[in-house]
């Protein structure tokens, strides 16, 4: 087809210049924020790598990155899990099944301030539901917000509750996809729905299975929301994650010096992460 | 392979459990809405028959200013938002379908740079971007949550819009542009009629993403550019946790972008995998 250069850069540049000035242009100020003074929210002189010496010593941050890994491990394992049962469950030729579909996709995009919010609710101690039900099968009250440990897997399972759908959904493609001539070759060998699942379906969605983990990943670790509102970090630091804390140093006690140098690691960590993910599209789009 | 009756028992009766799971926290919010206080520790689950459902705290909501302000600060962020990053992404979507870009940076390369900035914490740029939206004096407006918001969410619409073009015949271009037509007018007149499902769904989700957006609305915002979930967060301190309001106001918050959500599903999975998983 016929092209023109000027046309060509005509349809990508605002987008381009866009992200340049409001991600790119950021990313690069980062570095200069880590390194100076701030006092009152003005910068107040070059202070070298002080910041970053103070980093590696700092308690409170190590917390963080524990308290983020924790609650996204856990997290990620039972979303995994649970979506990939939902899928297989819904991949089947039965009545109102596309119903389920639909309910199960609903916490999706169910805003996570307004779910953190509703949970508070729920995970309330003396008559909430979720000790309420727990009550009727004989397990004693928990204290899901006030105990550090439950307080962290209260934030993951509202974080289960909201992207466990996200797994689904995207497993239930994968399914889908799958020819039914391999399991009608399949169950010429075996009767066993265990032996079929691992030894046809897994195998065929492998790849999207893996996808799902790093495309996960990308999004847990940018958990805020959930902990920002549930709990708002506690009790204590118990649910501080990183992002909280970037927050809190911050915006909160205006360390806009520290926060910056807390936002560079970040960056760093991440980029490993970024190389996985720009290796495997750069096969999958093109 | 044909289930046994025993079997369709067993998954239909995990299914509903897991749907009981699924909906509990909508069916909580909603029951708790149109409670009276009094009601709200009864266990009581059905309205009508176990307690008198109220329109009470929805009438006081709708009422407080703090909310309607909120609504409407929520609503311009979002529709701008999304008209912006939707053109913007569009055009660059279309560009990546139909275009060939040689030399440095080719095809790939500038739908990776979009990428990447979609796999980027926002955590990191919080602090830059507080820093440069005091500068230029827009903190606590609803241009600075445009400007990020737009920033975030660019990369979604060229990742839709991209699938979409390229699922257009190229022959179709090919006659509008043997007919003298030039590349704007293909892509006004041609493409995006063509693709228009696509683009109202992708809107949608942008809208959504931009409605529950948290960090940036929290750090940016304060008084008069707060939107709804700024307020519902701010919520927790000021009155403690009262039942019926945080039903009533958690369900006001979440029930646009759960509709929305309902009728975007056939092009979920290509927007969440970045067009990896293609259905």
């Amino acid at each position: 087809m016929k092209e023109n250069k000027l046309m060509k850069s005509l349809f990508v540049l605002p987008s381009v210049i866009w992200i340049l000035t409001f991600t790119i242009f950021p990313l690069i100020y980062i570095f200069y924020l880590s390194t100076h003074k701030f006092k009152f929210g003005k910068i107040r002189g070059y202070i070298g790598l002080s910041n970053y010496i103070k980093f590696f010593h700092d308690s409170t941050v190590l917390n963080a990155v524990m308290v983020t890994l924790f609650i996204i491990v856990v997290a990620i394992i039972a979303e995994l899990t649970l979506g990939l049962f939902m899928a297989w469950l819904v991949d089947k030729p039965l009545r109102n099944i596309k119903i389920f579909r639909t309910i199960f996709s609903l916490p999706l995009f169910a805003t996570p301030v307004a779910v953190a919010f509703l949970f508070i609710t729920i995970y309330y101690e003396e008559g909430g539901p979720m000790n309420s039900i727990l009550g009727l099968l004989g397990i004693h009250k928990i204290p899901w917000l006030s105990n550090p440990f439950w307080a962290k897997i209260s934030v993951a399972i509202v974080d289960i509750w909201q992207w466990t759908p996200f797994c689904f959904i995207i497993f239930l493609a994968a399914l889908q996809s799958i020819p039914q001539e391999m399991y009608e070759a399949a169950y010429l060998e075996t009767k066993s729905r265990w032996r079929i699942f691992w030894g046809v379906s897994f195998p065929m969605i492998s790849s999207t299975f893996i996808l799902v983990i790093i495309l996960r990943v990308m999004e847990a670790i940018k958990i805020f929301d959930i902990p920002a509102v549930l709990t708002i970090g506690g009790p204590g630091r118990a649910t501080e994650v990183y992002s909280f804390l970037i927050y809190r140093t911050g915006l909160k006690f205006f360390n806009l010096g520290y926060a910056s140098t807390m936002g560079v690691i970040m960056l760093i960590v991440e980029i490993p992460l970024i190389m996985i993910i720009v290796k495997s599209f750069r096969k999958v789009v093109s | 392979m044909k289930a046994t009756s025993t079997e369709k028992i067993i998954v239909y009766t995990v299914l509903i459990v897991l749907a009981l799971w699924a909906l509990f926290p909508f069916y909580w919010a909603f029951v708790n809405s149109i409670k009276v206080p009094s009601q709200i520790f009864a266990k009581s689950w059905i309205p009508i028959v176990q307690f008198k459902p109220t329109l009470h705290n929805w009438q006081i909501e709708l009422k407080t200013p703090l909310v309607l302000k909120a609504m409407k600060n929520s609503t311009i962020v979002a529709v701008v938002s999304t008209l912006v990053a939707l053109i913007l992404g569009t055009m660059v979507g279309f560009a990546l379908s139909v275009f060939n870009y040689r030399g440095a940076f080719k095809n790939v390369d500038i739908y990776i740079f979009f990428l990447t900035q979609r796999i980027l914490a926002p955590a990191v740029v919080l602090i830059p971007l507080y820093i440069i939206m005091k500068n230029l004096h827009l903190l606590d407006t609803v241009w600075a949550l445009i400007i990020v918001n737009i920033t975030f969410n660019i990369p979604m619409a060229v990742v839709i819009m991209r699938e979409m073009f390229k699922s257009i015949p190229k022959e179709i271009m090919e006659a509008a542009l043997v007919d003298g037509a030039s590349w704007g007018k293909i892509f006004s007149n041609v493409a995006i009629p063509l693709a228009a499902p696509g683009l109202v769904a992708t809107s949608m989700i942008i809208f959504s993403y931009v409605w529950n957006e948290f960090l940036f609305a929290l750090s940016f915002s304060f008084t008069k550019a707060a939107t709804l979930p700024v307020i519902v967060a701010g919520t927790q301190q000021n009155r403690g946790i009262e039942f019926w309001y945080v039903g009533t106001r958690a369900l006001l918050v979440m029930i646009l972008p759960v509709i929305f959500s309902l009728l975007v599903q056939r092009y979920l999975v290509k927007g969440l995998t970045f067009g990896a998983v293609k259905e």
